[in-house]
């Protein structure tokens, strides 16, 4: 094999990369534009960012974000991991096709569909739309992300380590504390941030199922973009994307890390 | 050690797995103080059985006694029972000491102390200063006398081994046979070792237990395993032998003669009394079939041609070819002034009656 790229190579990798992040890079060059037209490069400025600490409406609604965002990938992290341990420990229960199913489902399934779904049930049941009915919405597509990492991890979980915990003495529950958890926390953690970056991320589902009052960032966003882009959008904009980014980065290295060593 | 009571007793103890039967009313007793060895090929039952005794897993009949307390349907962190387990099982996330102190800290004891019996066991198990090291830090040799240090540190009544020498190489296995044998020796401890190793059972065992799908086929010393096994089963699981099959043809005093399928009749302890014409089959360790010149004539053996001649560990083993077709293996120690034969020499194989056995089974 030949080391090193050729052009042709090149060319594909530059291709490949160019047309997933010019338009991101084009967003986050635009946000340090000077002018006010977002087409015209004004030389470099940092007044949008300023802008924004003064828009209490933007800051707002990314304080909601923050919030759906917490408590939605904590609760998605309680019940991913419990989704898991019934699909890699209780065996072969019936009905556990269809709960695999159930699980996955949000994965595939398109999130306009989720949203809607999650809006009928709560018009159904008579529930007022607001931050609740956001976290709920955003628990559901988070858990089946963290039931997938947790899973895997289980998967190749060596029993043998509880056995001999239960042997030395340590009751089921302490044997949960003192060595499942600890091995298992890495992807927990790492299906944790996929949670909440998705959550952050969401526009369509939160759009859905948000009342007065419980507008996310996205949304926040999107109405703003509708009235005209403005370079504030694109330094709010910016400002999400490093953080996401940096959260994702956070979670594979964390999964990386740590995971169980051959046993060698 | 019959007088005594037994430490350990398993009363007909039957597990099942769907359709699959992995113990059939077994019955066992371990002495105090013994090194016992549960030997067998894989699928014997004899891992399922150990299992049993940790309490990882249920009898589905039968009791198990543990200083004559039933302990058949006690949850494995209330038996004192402790058990290596073949992968080792070493908490990856925790320190040596840490790993050697963990079923002390279960049971809520004083820091110091827990130092003091961490520090011991190290010593124990020539791990000194190693105390720091995560499990991934140390050589397949120094985990398993991790294991086996975190397996005694609570002083078991009984600990269980299974394959404690699997994972390691053929010259730290034979080193870690004693060491083992001066654990159990040391600590008082009755060792139940689980192997599918002969070798192993043989060097370390007060008794062993041979399983076969799902019963005990024999127990014994190792010798008495060895030289008297009770079935076709043992003898060619236990040492390495040559079978005969054929027909009893006469009676004798502690034994039978065996006319073979290929035309030989030999004579052979028997401890069953099968009637005239039962199918058996007699089995002849190789170190007691003897080499002599093709002019030689006795009355257990038959003339026959080496094929194969080879050296090793001071022995020198033939396979000769019978000439009613039987190929048999025949091993003597080196010695000066032994006669040697080579591939394709005449020969005549010997053997003493007392040294060959009769099974029925």
């Amino acid at each position: 094999m030949k080391r090193g790229l050729q052009p042709f190579h090149l060319a594909v990798l530059a291709l490949g990369f160019g047309f997933l992040y010019v338009p991101i890079a084009l967003l986050v060059l635009y946000s340090f534009n000077a002018s006010r037209l977002v087409t015209v490069w004004g030389g470099f400025s940092t007044h949008w960012y300023e802008a924004l600490l003064g828009n209490e409406a933007l800051l707002a609604s990314a304080f909601v974000s923050l919030r759906v965002a917490l408590v939605s990938s904590v609760l998605a992290t309680i019940l991913g991991t419990m989704a898991a341990f019934a699909l890699v420990r209780f065996g072969r229960f019936s009905g556990r096709t269809l709960f695999a199913g159930a699980l996955y489902a949000p994965l595939v399934m398109p999130e306009v569909i989720i949203g809607l779904s999650l809006l009928l049930l709560f018009v159904g049941l008579g529930i007022d739309r607001g931050f609740w009915t956001i976290v709920a919405g955003h628990t559901t597509l988070g858990l089946c992300f963290v039931t997938v990492v947790v899973q895997a991890r289980l998967a190749t979980f060596d029993r043998s380590l509880e056995e001999a915990a239960m042997d030395l003495g340590a009751t089921p529950l302490a044997t949960f504390r003192a060595v499942t958890l600890p091995l298992i926390a890495p992807a927990m953690l790492a299906g944790c941030l996929l949670a909440f970056t998705l959550s952050l991320d969401d526009f369509v589902i939160a759009s859905f199922t948000s009342g007065p009052g419980s507008t996310t960032l996205p949304m926040r966003i999107y109405a703003q973009v509708r009235l005209g882009v403005t370079p504030e959008v694109n330094a709010i904009s910016t400002l999400l994307i490093g953080f996401v980014g940096f959260i994702l980065l956070g979670a594979a290295a964390i999964n990386r890390l740590r995971k169980p060593q051959g046993s060698g | 050690m019959d007088a005594q009571k037994p430490l350990l007793r398993i009363e007909r103890v039957s597990k099942s797995y769907g359709e699959v039967t992995a113990l059939r009313e077994l019955s066992l007793d371990i002495a105090a103080n013994e090194f016992f060895a549960l030997l067998g090929p894989s699928g014997c039952g004899k891992t399922t059985l150990m299992r049993l005794i940790a309490g990882l897993e249920k009898p589905d009949a039968g009791r198990i006694l543990l200083d004559s307390v039933d302990i058949t349907h006690l949850p494995p962190h209330l038996r004192p029972v402790n058990m290596m387990f073949q992968s080792y099982a070493l908490f990856p996330h925790m320190s040596v000491a840490k790993n050697i102190g963990f079923g002390l800290v279960q049971e809520n004891l004083p820091r110091k102390e827990i130092a003091t019996r961490v520090a011991d066991m190290l010593g124990l198990v020539q791990m000194e200063g190693l105390g720091e090291r995560r499990p991934d830090q140390l050589s397949g040799g120094q985990r398993q006398r991790v294991a086996l240090a975190r397996a005694l540190v609570k002083r078991p009544k009984l600990l269980l081994l299974d394959e404690p020498l699997a994972a390691l190489d053929r010259k730290l296995r034979h080193e870690t046979q004693f060491q083992l044998m001066a654990a159990q020796r040391d600590t008082g401890t009755s060792f139940v070792v689980v192997t599918h190793d002969q070798d192993e059972a043989m060097v370390m065992a007060h008794r062993m237990a041979v399983m076969h799908a799902g019963v005990i086929e024999q127990i014994g010393t190792p010798r008495q395993v060895y030289e008297e096994p009770v079935s076709r089963h043992v003898a060619g699981f236990v040492g390495e032998t040559n079978f005969f099959d054929g027909r009893v043809t006469h009676f004798m005093p502690g034994g039978v003669e065996v006319q073979t399928h290929s035309g030989l009749a030999l004579e052979a302890g028997c401890r069953e009394h099968p009637a005239l014409g039962t199918r058996v089959v007699v089995s002849i360790r190789p170190e007691n079939l003897r080499l002599g010149p093709p002019s030689q004539l006795v009355t257990n053996g038959a003339p026959g041609e080496i094929t194969d001649h080879v050296f090793r560990e001071g022995m020198s083993s033939w396979r000769v070819r019978l000439d009613g077709g039987d190929i048999v293996h025949v091993r003597q120690p080196i010695a000066a002034g032994t006669a040697t034969y080579d591939r394709g020499a005449r020969v005549f194989v010997a053997f003493a009656p007392e040294c060959a056995r009769a099974l029925v089974r």
